[in-house]
């Protein structure tokens, strides 16, 4: 049996438009069930007299009146047939739609761009966090900056000062008490300025204070207690007092003294007469 | 190989039909409505008469869904011949001075030429398509699918000897497929616009 030439020879066609007699019906029957090719082919000729058929009847639309009248001669079908209804609640799902093509693009792209919104924000947020930290970083850096300028500029002031031709550099010798003990102290009559450096002074016993003297004609002048963790790479600014005679430190309580204990004297230097 | 669209409005009427949904009566009157209506009006020209008809076509689809065999022919295949079978047996029926068959070949042909000239635009692909299949294909096509005719009957009127008429109606329905399927790949484009 040449199934090919079965096809060709428009037995098929003939059996769709339900013109062969029943024998040759049931022949094309039995064949479409033994040959998917002769099934397929069936299904083929259906399919293109359902579009013919379709297409022509866009020319007839039916009358709206037709279907008020066949939806009127329906059975209610919800009173009718409880078992229907038992099956199918009145608010039984609508029927499926066929899928829609375009909705679906437009979810797709719908979604796709909600990821990358997620995307973006996320890198938003970590660019937002590492800008943050380097902010910080920043303002870090500036304080720095700021005091090493502040730094720069007050050394850069004590070095003008210690190499004015009108400072003198006064060494303030240890007293028997501390023999090893030294100071110095730079003194600018012209300027006002006097710096203090505490070049070699031991450690302050615990309850006592360095007190640093100027003296004038009036007597010794209070200029301060010494900070206990002075150290001695450090020029201290002190209060001008005009034409100091001598510049001495003693060790006091805590705190110091409004006059100076003598018999505790560390050091002391006098400031030599203009020149 | 099925058209999808039509796989799936097939799918989605027999599934209403077969829960005797009132919605299966408006989705086959929605999308089938016109293609019965026009079977039936080429068997059926009296228009009060032909719309009886629809509805008792409508009507018998609706109550007798459960009877149709999917594993047989498509659903629409079943439609049709039900709504061909109710257009007959109406003009048969006494009480129906039957017209259609003793119009000549020459009426139906002359019929299409109107119709596609008269046409409407928006069914200007069904007109494309009619102008593109050979009048002498459409005429094999309508008879033996819009009308009573048999075999002897359509070789009588197409002038042909009686074992070219299954042969003809092959050739024409490859025609038809060729066409339909250009139509449907256009139709496919325009849609995923």
């Amino acid at each position: 049996m040449d199934i090919q030439a079965y096809i060709n020879s428009g037995v098929l066609e003939l059996y769709v438009l339900d013109r062969l007699s029943p024998d040759e019906r049931r022949q094309v029957e039995t064949y479409a069930e033994q040959y998917p090719d002769v099934r397929q082919e069936i299904e083929e000729i259906e399919l293109a007299l359902e579009e013919y058929a379709l297409l022509n009847g866009q020319l007839t639309p039916p009358p709206p009146t037709a279907l008020t009248a066949v939806l009127m001669a329906l059975p209610n079908t919800a009173a009718a047939q409880p078992s229907a209804t038992k099956d199918d609640p009145p608010s039984a799902a609508p029927p499926p739609r066929r899928p829609n093509w375009p909705l679906w693009l437009l979810a797709l792209a719908l979604g796709m761009a909600l990821f990358g919104l997620y995307y973006f924000y996320q890198q938003a947020q970590s660019r937002g966090t590492s800008i943050g930290e380097l902010q910080q970083r920043f303002t870090t850096l500036e304080q720095d900056c700021e005091r090493i300028r502040d730094n720069n500029q007050e050394n850069r002031q004590q070095l003008a000062l210690l190499s004015d031709a009108d400072t003198r550099g006064i060494v303030l010798a240890g007293s028997d008490n501390a023999p090893d003990s030294r100071a110095v102290v730079f003194y600018n009559q012209q300027a006002g300025e006097v710096l203090f450096s505490a070049a070699n002074l031991p450690a302050p016993p615990t309850g006592k204070q360095y007190q640093l003297w100027a003296i004038d004609a009036n007597g010794p002048q209070d200029l301060g207690v010494l900070d206990e963790e002075l150290t001695s790479d450090t020029l201290l600014d002190v209060r001008f007092i005009p034409d100091a005679a001598a510049f001495a430190v003693t060790l006091e309580d805590a705190g110091g003294k409004p006059s100076p204990d003598l018999s505790q004297l560390q050091v002391i230097g006098e400031v030599p007469a203009a020149p | 190989m099925p058209s999808p669209a039509n796989q799936d409005k097939q799918d989605t009427l027999l599934e209403l039909l077969l829960r005797k949904d009132e919605a299966g009566m408006r989705y086959l009157f929605d999308h089938y409505g016109g293609a019965l209506n026009n079977i039936i009006g080429r068997i059926v020209t009296e228009p009060q008469t032909c719309e009886e008809v629809l509805q008792d076509v409508l009507l018998r689809i609706w109550e007798n869904a459960d009877t149709y065999e999917p594993g047989k022919s498509r659903l629409f295949t079943w439609m049709a011949r039900i709504a061909r079978n109710a257009a007959i047996d109406r003009v048969r029926s006494k009480g129906y001075r039957q017209n259609g068959k003793t119009d000549g070949i020459d009426a139906i042909v002359v019929n299409h030429t109107t119709l596609s000239e008269t046409m409407p635009v928006e069914h200007i692909g069904l007109a494309k398509l009619l102008d593109a299949l050979d009048n002498n294909y459409r005429s094999i096509i309508d008879l033996l699918y819009f009308k009573d005719y048999t075999q002897a009957e359509t070789a009588e009127a197409l002038d042909l000897p009686l074992g070219t008429v299954k042969t003809r109606s092959r050739r024409a329905l490859q025609k038809l497929r060729e066409l339909l399927k250009n139509e449907l790949i256009i139709l496919l484009i325009i849609s995923l616009f």
